[in-house]
Protein backbone atom coordinates (compact mmCIF):
# COMPACT_ATOMS: atom_id res chain seq x y z
CA UNK A 1 0.00 0.00 0.00
CA UNK A 2 1.46 3.32 -1.07
CA UNK A 3 1.01 5.96 1.61
CA UNK A 4 3.06 8.76 0.07
CA UNK A 5 3.19 10.16 -3.49
CA UNK A 6 5.44 8.16 -5.84
CA UNK A 7 8.97 9.53 -6.05
CA UNK A 8 12.25 8.77 -7.79
CA UNK A 9 13.85 5.52 -6.77
CA UNK A 10 12.44 2.02 -6.98
CA UNK A 11 13.01 -1.42 -5.59
CA UNK A 12 12.84 -4.78 -7.34
CA UNK A 13 13.70 -7.95 -5.47
CA UNK A 14 14.76 -10.98 -7.50
CA UNK A 15 16.08 -14.48 -6.89
CA UNK A 16 18.87 -16.38 -8.61
CA UNK A 17 17.29 -19.76 -8.02
CA UNK A 18 19.45 -22.44 -6.46
CA UNK A 19 21.69 -23.53 -9.34
CA UNK A 20 24.36 -21.03 -10.30
CA UNK A 21 23.46 -19.11 -13.50
CA UNK A 22 21.09 -21.82 -14.75
CA UNK A 23 18.06 -21.06 -12.58
CA UNK A 24 17.74 -17.32 -12.96
CA UNK A 25 14.74 -16.11 -14.97
CA UNK A 26 15.12 -13.84 -17.97
CA UNK A 27 13.22 -11.01 -16.26
CA UNK A 28 15.38 -11.24 -13.13
CA UNK A 29 18.59 -11.17 -15.16
CA UNK A 30 17.44 -8.15 -17.16
CA UNK A 31 16.52 -6.40 -13.92
CA UNK A 32 20.00 -6.99 -12.48
CA UNK A 33 21.69 -5.79 -15.65
CA UNK A 34 19.63 -2.60 -15.88
CA UNK A 35 19.63 -1.58 -12.22
CA UNK A 36 21.47 1.53 -11.09
CA UNK A 37 22.43 -0.28 -7.89
CA UNK A 38 22.50 -4.00 -7.12
CA UNK A 39 22.68 -5.40 -3.60
CA UNK A 40 23.07 -9.13 -3.17
CA UNK A 41 23.08 -11.94 -0.61
CA UNK A 42 24.11 -15.20 -2.22
CA UNK A 43 25.26 -18.61 -1.14
CA UNK A 44 28.90 -18.52 -2.21
CA UNK A 45 31.67 -16.59 -3.90
CA UNK A 46 30.98 -18.06 -7.36
CA UNK A 47 27.53 -16.49 -7.35
CA UNK A 48 28.97 -13.21 -6.03
CA UNK A 49 31.47 -13.06 -8.91
CA UNK A 50 28.79 -13.83 -11.47
CA UNK A 51 26.43 -11.11 -10.22
CA UNK A 52 29.25 -8.57 -10.11
CA UNK A 53 29.99 -9.39 -13.74
CA UNK A 54 26.37 -8.79 -14.68
CA UNK A 55 26.42 -5.34 -13.08
CA UNK A 56 29.54 -3.58 -11.83
CA UNK A 57 27.46 -1.44 -9.47
CA UNK A 58 26.92 -4.47 -7.25
CA UNK A 59 27.52 -4.73 -3.54
CA UNK A 60 27.35 -7.69 -1.19
CA UNK A 61 25.32 -7.51 2.01
CA UNK A 62 27.34 -10.31 3.68
CA UNK A 63 28.91 -7.86 6.08
CA UNK A 64 25.51 -7.38 7.71
CA UNK A 65 26.10 -10.65 9.57
CA UNK A 66 27.98 -10.54 12.85
CA UNK A 67 29.07 -13.73 14.56
CA UNK A 68 27.02 -14.58 17.65
CA UNK A 69 24.26 -12.05 17.02
CA UNK A 70 20.63 -12.99 16.37
CA UNK A 71 20.22 -13.26 12.61
CA UNK A 72 17.34 -10.81 12.56
CA UNK A 73 19.83 -8.04 13.52
CA UNK A 74 21.51 -8.70 10.17
CA UNK A 75 18.18 -8.57 8.38
CA UNK A 76 17.44 -5.17 9.92
CA UNK A 77 20.77 -3.90 8.63
CA UNK A 78 20.00 -5.27 5.16
CA UNK A 79 16.65 -3.51 5.05
CA UNK A 80 18.25 -0.23 6.11
CA UNK A 81 20.96 -0.55 3.48
CA UNK A 82 18.47 -1.40 0.74
CA UNK A 83 16.26 1.56 1.60
CA UNK A 84 19.20 3.95 1.86
CA UNK A 85 19.90 3.43 -1.86
CA UNK A 86 16.23 3.62 -2.85
CA UNK A 87 15.93 6.93 -0.96
CA UNK A 88 18.83 8.29 -3.01
CA UNK A 89 16.52 8.01 -6.02
CA UNK A 90 18.21 4.96 -7.54
CA UNK A 91 16.52 2.05 -9.27
CA UNK A 92 17.69 -0.70 -6.94
CA UNK A 93 17.68 -4.44 -7.60
CA UNK A 94 18.25 -6.74 -4.64
CA UNK A 95 19.28 -10.30 -5.37
CA UNK A 96 18.81 -13.25 -3.03
CA UNK A 97 19.52 -16.90 -3.76
CA UNK A 98 16.59 -19.22 -4.30
CA UNK A 99 13.16 -17.61 -4.37
CA UNK A 100 13.48 -14.10 -2.93
CA UNK A 101 10.18 -14.38 -1.08
CA UNK A 102 10.73 -17.79 0.50
CA UNK A 103 12.53 -17.67 3.86
CA UNK A 104 13.82 -14.17 3.16
CA UNK A 105 12.63 -11.76 5.83
CA UNK A 106 14.54 -8.72 4.56
CA UNK A 107 12.99 -9.05 1.09
CA UNK A 108 9.41 -8.76 2.34
CA UNK A 109 10.25 -6.12 4.92
CA UNK A 110 12.14 -3.87 2.51
CA UNK A 111 9.28 -4.01 0.00
CA UNK A 112 6.78 -3.16 2.72
CA UNK A 113 8.89 -0.22 3.95
CA UNK A 114 9.65 1.08 0.44
CA UNK A 115 5.94 1.14 -0.42
CA UNK A 116 5.14 2.87 2.86
CA UNK A 117 7.63 5.59 1.88
CA UNK A 118 6.06 6.00 -1.55
CA UNK A 119 8.52 4.08 -3.70
CA UNK A 120 7.41 1.53 -6.28
CA UNK A 121 8.54 -1.89 -5.10
CA UNK A 122 7.96 -5.41 -6.34
CA UNK A 123 9.26 -8.96 -6.15
CA UNK A 124 9.93 -11.35 -9.03
CA UNK A 125 9.61 -15.07 -8.32
CA UNK A 126 12.53 -17.47 -8.44
CA UNK A 127 13.22 -21.19 -8.08
CA UNK A 128 13.26 -22.27 -4.43
CA UNK A 129 14.85 -25.27 -2.75
CA UNK A 130 11.36 -26.75 -2.47
CA UNK A 131 10.93 -26.53 -6.24
CA UNK A 132 14.18 -28.45 -6.68
CA UNK A 133 13.03 -31.01 -4.13
CA UNK A 134 9.77 -31.61 -6.00
CA UNK A 135 11.67 -32.13 -9.24
CA UNK A 136 14.47 -34.33 -7.92
CA UNK A 137 12.54 -36.46 -5.45
CA UNK A 138 9.64 -36.85 -7.88
CA UNK A 139 7.00 -35.42 -5.57
CA UNK A 140 3.84 -33.76 -6.79
CA UNK A 141 2.37 -31.65 -3.98
CA UNK A 142 -1.09 -32.15 -5.43
CA UNK A 143 -0.86 -35.85 -4.62
CA UNK A 144 -1.78 -36.30 -0.95
CA UNK A 145 -1.16 -32.61 -0.28
CA UNK A 146 2.00 -31.07 1.09
CA UNK A 147 2.77 -29.22 4.33
CA UNK A 148 5.84 -27.05 4.66
CA UNK A 149 7.28 -25.60 7.88
CA UNK A 150 10.49 -24.09 9.12
CA UNK A 151 11.84 -26.77 11.47
CA UNK A 152 12.18 -24.67 14.62
CA UNK A 153 8.78 -23.11 13.99
CA UNK A 154 7.36 -26.63 13.58
CA UNK A 155 8.67 -27.67 17.00
CA UNK A 156 8.20 -24.50 18.99
CA UNK A 157 4.65 -23.81 17.88
CA UNK A 158 3.68 -27.48 17.94
CA UNK A 159 2.30 -27.23 14.41
CA UNK A 160 -0.59 -29.53 13.69
CA UNK A 161 -0.12 -31.56 10.55
CA UNK A 162 -1.61 -34.51 8.72
CA UNK A 163 0.70 -37.51 8.48
CA UNK A 164 -1.26 -38.75 5.46
CA UNK A 165 0.18 -35.80 3.53
CA UNK A 166 3.80 -35.00 2.65
CA UNK A 167 5.70 -33.02 5.26
CA UNK A 168 8.63 -30.74 4.40
CA UNK A 169 10.76 -29.22 7.16
CA UNK A 170 13.22 -26.48 6.25
CA UNK A 171 16.43 -25.51 8.00
CA UNK A 172 16.78 -28.72 9.98
CA UNK A 173 20.48 -27.92 10.37
CA UNK A 174 19.90 -24.81 12.47
CA UNK A 175 17.10 -25.93 14.76
CA UNK A 176 16.72 -23.80 17.85
CA UNK A 177 19.57 -21.42 17.07
CA UNK A 178 18.47 -17.93 15.98
CA UNK A 179 22.02 -16.54 15.94
CA UNK A 180 24.52 -16.26 13.15
CA UNK A 181 27.37 -18.67 13.79
CA UNK A 182 30.30 -18.50 11.41
CA UNK A 183 31.54 -21.87 12.63
CA UNK A 184 28.38 -23.71 11.73
CA UNK A 185 25.51 -25.14 13.73
CA UNK A 186 24.95 -28.14 15.98
CA UNK A 187 23.04 -31.16 14.71
CA UNK A 188 22.11 -32.32 18.22
CA UNK A 189 18.56 -30.80 18.10
CA UNK A 190 17.74 -33.42 15.45
CA UNK A 191 17.21 -35.80 18.37
CA UNK A 192 14.38 -33.57 19.59
CA UNK A 193 12.88 -33.44 16.12
CA UNK A 194 13.02 -37.23 15.99
CA UNK A 195 11.23 -37.48 19.34
CA UNK A 196 8.38 -35.42 17.95
CA UNK A 197 8.16 -37.14 14.57
CA UNK A 198 8.25 -40.65 16.03
CA UNK A 199 4.92 -39.91 17.71
CA UNK A 200 3.39 -39.68 14.23
CA UNK A 201 5.44 -42.09 12.10
CA UNK A 202 6.95 -45.55 12.59
CA UNK A 203 10.68 -45.47 13.44
CA UNK A 204 11.54 -47.29 10.20
CA UNK A 205 9.57 -44.81 8.06
CA UNK A 206 11.93 -43.75 5.27
CA UNK A 207 12.63 -40.00 5.17
CA UNK A 208 14.85 -38.00 2.84
CA UNK A 209 17.36 -35.33 3.72
CA UNK A 210 17.86 -33.15 0.70
CA UNK A 211 20.22 -30.41 -0.34
CA UNK A 212 19.87 -29.09 -3.88
CA UNK A 213 23.09 -28.78 -5.85
CA UNK A 214 24.05 -25.21 -6.68
CA UNK A 215 26.36 -26.34 -9.51
CA UNK A 216 25.65 -27.99 -12.84
CA UNK A 217 28.69 -30.27 -12.49
CA UNK A 218 27.61 -32.03 -9.33
CA UNK A 219 24.68 -33.89 -7.88
CA UNK A 220 22.38 -32.81 -5.10
CA UNK A 221 22.83 -34.47 -1.72
CA UNK A 222 20.03 -36.97 -1.18
CA UNK A 223 20.17 -39.12 1.95
CA UNK A 224 17.39 -41.66 2.41
CA UNK A 225 17.31 -42.96 5.96
CA UNK A 226 14.88 -44.59 8.36
CA UNK A 227 13.42 -41.99 10.72
CA UNK A 228 15.21 -43.57 13.70
CA UNK A 229 18.59 -42.57 12.19
CA UNK A 230 17.71 -38.87 12.36
CA UNK A 231 19.63 -38.19 15.59
CA UNK A 232 22.84 -39.53 14.02
CA UNK A 233 22.72 -37.94 10.60
CA UNK A 234 24.97 -35.05 9.60
CA UNK A 235 23.12 -32.20 7.94
CA UNK A 236 24.08 -28.72 6.76
CA UNK A 237 22.38 -25.38 7.24
CA UNK A 238 20.92 -25.83 3.75
CA UNK A 239 19.40 -29.28 4.35
CA UNK A 240 15.67 -29.89 4.06
CA UNK A 241 13.76 -32.90 5.42
CA UNK A 242 11.10 -34.62 3.37
CA UNK A 243 8.74 -37.00 5.18
CA UNK A 244 6.42 -38.94 2.87
CA UNK A 245 2.87 -39.77 3.92
CA UNK A 246 2.58 -42.55 6.49
CA UNK A 247 -0.45 -44.09 4.85
CA UNK A 248 -2.81 -43.57 1.95
CA UNK A 249 -5.85 -41.36 2.29
CA UNK A 250 -9.42 -42.53 1.76
CA UNK A 251 -12.09 -40.28 0.33
CA UNK A 252 -15.01 -39.37 2.56
CA UNK A 253 -18.10 -40.84 0.89
CA UNK A 254 -20.51 -38.37 2.46
CA UNK A 255 -18.49 -35.44 1.18
CA UNK A 256 -18.21 -37.02 -2.27
CA UNK A 257 -21.99 -37.45 -2.38
CA UNK A 258 -22.52 -33.84 -1.28
CA UNK A 259 -20.24 -32.58 -4.03
CA UNK A 260 -21.84 -34.75 -6.68
CA UNK A 261 -25.27 -33.59 -5.63
CA UNK A 262 -24.43 -29.86 -5.74
CA UNK A 263 -22.72 -30.16 -9.12
CA UNK A 264 -25.78 -31.84 -10.62
CA UNK A 265 -28.18 -29.20 -9.30
CA UNK B 1 44.56 -21.56 -0.18
CA UNK B 2 45.90 -23.15 -3.30
CA UNK B 3 46.73 -21.21 -6.40
CA UNK B 4 43.85 -21.27 -8.82
CA UNK B 5 41.12 -21.12 -6.19
CA UNK B 6 39.57 -18.18 -7.90
CA UNK B 7 39.43 -20.27 -11.03
CA UNK B 8 37.16 -22.83 -9.38
CA UNK B 9 34.46 -20.18 -9.27
CA UNK B 10 35.27 -19.20 -12.88
CA UNK B 11 35.11 -22.83 -13.90
CA UNK B 12 31.69 -23.29 -12.29
CA UNK B 13 30.35 -20.14 -13.95
CA UNK B 14 31.71 -21.24 -17.32
CA UNK B 15 30.13 -24.69 -17.03
CA UNK B 16 26.78 -23.05 -16.29
CA UNK B 17 26.98 -20.36 -18.96
CA UNK B 18 28.36 -22.43 -21.82
CA UNK B 19 26.23 -25.52 -22.57
CA UNK B 20 28.63 -26.74 -25.27
CA UNK B 21 31.54 -26.62 -22.83
CA UNK B 22 29.46 -28.41 -20.22
CA UNK B 23 28.58 -31.15 -22.70
CA UNK B 24 32.27 -31.50 -23.46
CA UNK B 25 32.99 -31.71 -19.73
CA UNK B 26 30.39 -34.47 -19.30
CA UNK B 27 32.05 -36.45 -22.11
CA UNK B 28 35.63 -35.93 -20.97
CA UNK B 29 36.03 -34.03 -17.70
CA UNK B 30 39.79 -34.44 -17.56
CA UNK B 31 40.24 -32.88 -21.00
CA UNK B 32 38.27 -29.79 -20.03
CA UNK B 33 39.94 -29.56 -16.64
CA UNK B 34 43.37 -29.69 -18.27
CA UNK B 35 42.67 -26.20 -19.63
CA UNK B 36 42.39 -24.88 -16.07
CA UNK B 37 45.32 -24.35 -13.77
CA UNK B 38 44.09 -26.52 -10.92
CA UNK B 39 46.20 -28.59 -8.53
CA UNK B 40 45.51 -32.33 -8.72
CA UNK B 41 43.49 -32.45 -5.49
CA UNK B 42 41.08 -29.85 -6.83
CA UNK B 43 40.73 -31.67 -10.16
CA UNK B 44 40.03 -34.92 -8.39
CA UNK B 45 37.41 -33.32 -6.12
CA UNK B 46 35.69 -31.69 -9.11
CA UNK B 47 35.62 -34.94 -11.08
CA UNK B 48 34.13 -36.73 -8.05
CA UNK B 49 30.93 -34.79 -8.76
CA UNK B 50 30.24 -34.56 -5.04
CA UNK B 51 28.96 -31.25 -3.73
CA UNK B 52 30.79 -31.58 -0.42
CA UNK B 53 34.13 -32.11 -2.22
CA UNK B 54 33.68 -29.20 -4.60
CA UNK B 55 32.60 -26.86 -1.82
CA UNK B 56 35.98 -27.29 -0.15
CA UNK B 57 37.56 -25.27 -2.94
CA UNK B 58 35.08 -22.44 -3.22
CA UNK B 59 35.82 -19.32 -1.31
CA UNK B 60 33.31 -18.65 1.39
CA UNK B 61 32.12 -15.26 2.28
CA UNK B 62 34.20 -13.47 4.90
CA UNK B 63 31.37 -13.94 7.36
CA UNK B 64 31.82 -17.66 7.73
CA UNK B 65 32.24 -21.09 6.26
CA UNK B 66 28.56 -21.89 5.95
CA UNK B 67 26.03 -20.60 3.47
CA UNK B 68 23.95 -17.71 4.66
CA UNK B 69 20.43 -18.03 5.96
CA UNK B 70 17.90 -15.36 5.45
CA UNK B 71 15.04 -16.53 7.61
CA UNK B 72 14.77 -14.73 10.92
CA UNK B 73 12.97 -16.54 13.67
CA UNK B 74 10.51 -14.53 15.65
CA UNK B 75 12.36 -13.60 18.86
CA UNK B 76 9.12 -13.78 20.80
CA UNK B 77 8.72 -17.51 20.57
Amino acid sequence: MTLLPAQNGSLTIVGTGIKLVSHITVEARVCIEKAEKVLFLLADAAADIWITRLNINSESMDDCYIHGEPRYYAYDRMVERILSYVRKGLNVCVVFYGHPGVFVDPAHESIRRARMEGFPACMLPGISAEDCLFAELGIDPSENGCQSFEATDFLVYKRKFDNRSSLILWQIGVIGDPTFNRNGYKNSPLAILYNVLKQHYPSDHEVTIYEASPYSICDSIIQRIPLKKMPEVVVSAMSTLYVPPKERSFADKIMLDQLQKIIKE
Amino acid sequence: MAKGNHEVEDFLIQMAEDPAKFEEYKRDPNKVLSTFDFPDDIKSDIVSGKLENIRRHIRRHPHGKHPVLSYGLNPDY
